[in-house]
């Protein structure tokens, strides 16, 4: 009886501990991708351009160093969030990435797809409803929304960074009093 | 009774550190081992999956690309290829120059970046990190990767201080017939070995 309950504990431990690991790597992963960012001097509710992708200055993994990437770090937690991003004259798109790593939302900033826009609000409230603007309702309140567009040349960064002024990422109550 | 209740928590234990480390093993997260995907997709050694990005991928699948592709694109925006063999399946190396030759993919824009294994650029001059169809063209070409310096930047991948790299080839915006039919409809660059520096005496 007492080695049968020795190897039920035993694989009960091995399951629960499999399982409970698999589920949080991304958010553990997420949360320090935050946190990093964060000590690199990336507010909250501000989208940030970064610096051209070089061997210096990259920080995640398969950067590209044919796109300008802009990151805004955002918290859900006193409310709804708006994010905008400008259109572009090439691939661009605007990616919102909740909590544990899932794309759950994702715009075309690509000047040739009108039809897409690429605004979003960022909610946790499920019957939340906005006339003017797509939402997107998240589980977490942190995330991080991701402009990327292909600047391949100093040229193309250069009208990136004079376009990315216009990018929105702020509190809703900020944008639509 | 204390000695049946330690051996039940030494039991435990081991069972947490069993499950702890195989979940990790099995998403790639220690000991090299790549999740075996049900979405991989795999054309003349150019090896993506499909389901990088989205929601409905497998638990060791997420922690992976959570560790490796961070903020990755699902497959409707990019897909990602790598290749970490040349045309005769030997691992690229630097002390090795290769020709890469392909076409225009069914997509709106592609890239050919060089990282080493680890995944981050490796060491280059002049900032040949990556090749693309702005600096190539719509139709055939070709590039050249090499340690060597004062190649045409636009043409040239630099391998220069790395061991064993990878190439990725991004697709941005893929046809729909790309995604449907990628073994059909991916134009695969080949990697020919030129020439290797002689090993050392």
């Amino acid at each position: 009886m007492k080695k049968l309950i020795a190897i039920s504990l035993f694989v009960v431990a091995i399951i629960t501990a499999h399982v409970l690991t698999l589920r949080s790597v991304p958010s553990v992963i997420m949360t320090k991708a935050i946190a990093a960012m964060g000590k690199r001097g990336i507010p909250e509710y501000k989208f940030v351009l970064s610096e051209p992708v070089t061997l210096e200055t990259q920080t995640i993994v398969r950067s590209s160093p044919d796109l300008a990437y802009s990151i805004c770090l955002f918290d859900l937690s006193n409310g709804p969030v708006f994010v905008s991003g400008a259109k572009w004259h090439g691939y661009g798109s605007l990616t919102i990435f909740d909590g544990v790593t899932d794309a759950v939302y994702i715009a075309s900033l690509d000047a040739a797809d009108t039809n897409i826009s690429g605004s979003v609000v960022l909610t946790m409230d499920d019957k939340f409803i906005s006339k003017e603007h797509p939402v997107a309702i998240l589980n977490k309140p942190k995330g991080i929304a991701l402009i990327r567009r292909l600047a391949p040349s100093t040229a193309l960064f250069e009208r990136v960074q004079t376009l990315s002024e216009l990018d929105l990422c702020s509190p809703l109550s900020a944008t639509h009093k | 009774m204390i000695k049946t209740a330690l051996k039940y928590s030494l039991f435990v234990c081991l069972g947490i550190f069993i499950g702890v480390l195989s979940a990790l093993w099995m998403s790639g997260l220690v000991g090299g081992h790549r999740p075996k995907l049900a979405a991989t997709v795999v054309v003349d050694n150019w090896t993506a999956d499909w389901a990088i990005g989205a929601k409905g991928a497998t638990p060791y699948m997420r922690a992976f690309v959570a560790r490796y592709g961070l903020l990755a694109l699902p497959k409707t925006e990019a897909v990602y290829f790598v290749r970490t063999v040349d045309d005769d399946g030997d691992a690229l190396v630097s002390s090795c120059d290769y020709r890469v030759s392909g076409e225009a993919q069914m997509a709106k824009w592609w890239s050919i970046t060089l990282y080493n294994d680890k995944g981050y650029l490796a060491a280059s001059e002049g900032d040949a990190y990556s090749i693309d169809q702005t600096g190539l063209g719509d139709g055939s070409w070709s590039a050249e990767v090499s340690a060597k310096e004062g190649l045409n930047k636009s043409s040239l991948l630099s391998s220069k201080n790395v061991d064993r790299f990878e190439l990725l080839l991004r697709i941005y915006k893929p046809d729909a017939e790309l995604l449907e039919f990628p073994h059909k409809n991916l134009r695969p660059p080949s990697i020919l070995r030129l020439s290797c520096q002689s090993e050392a005496p």
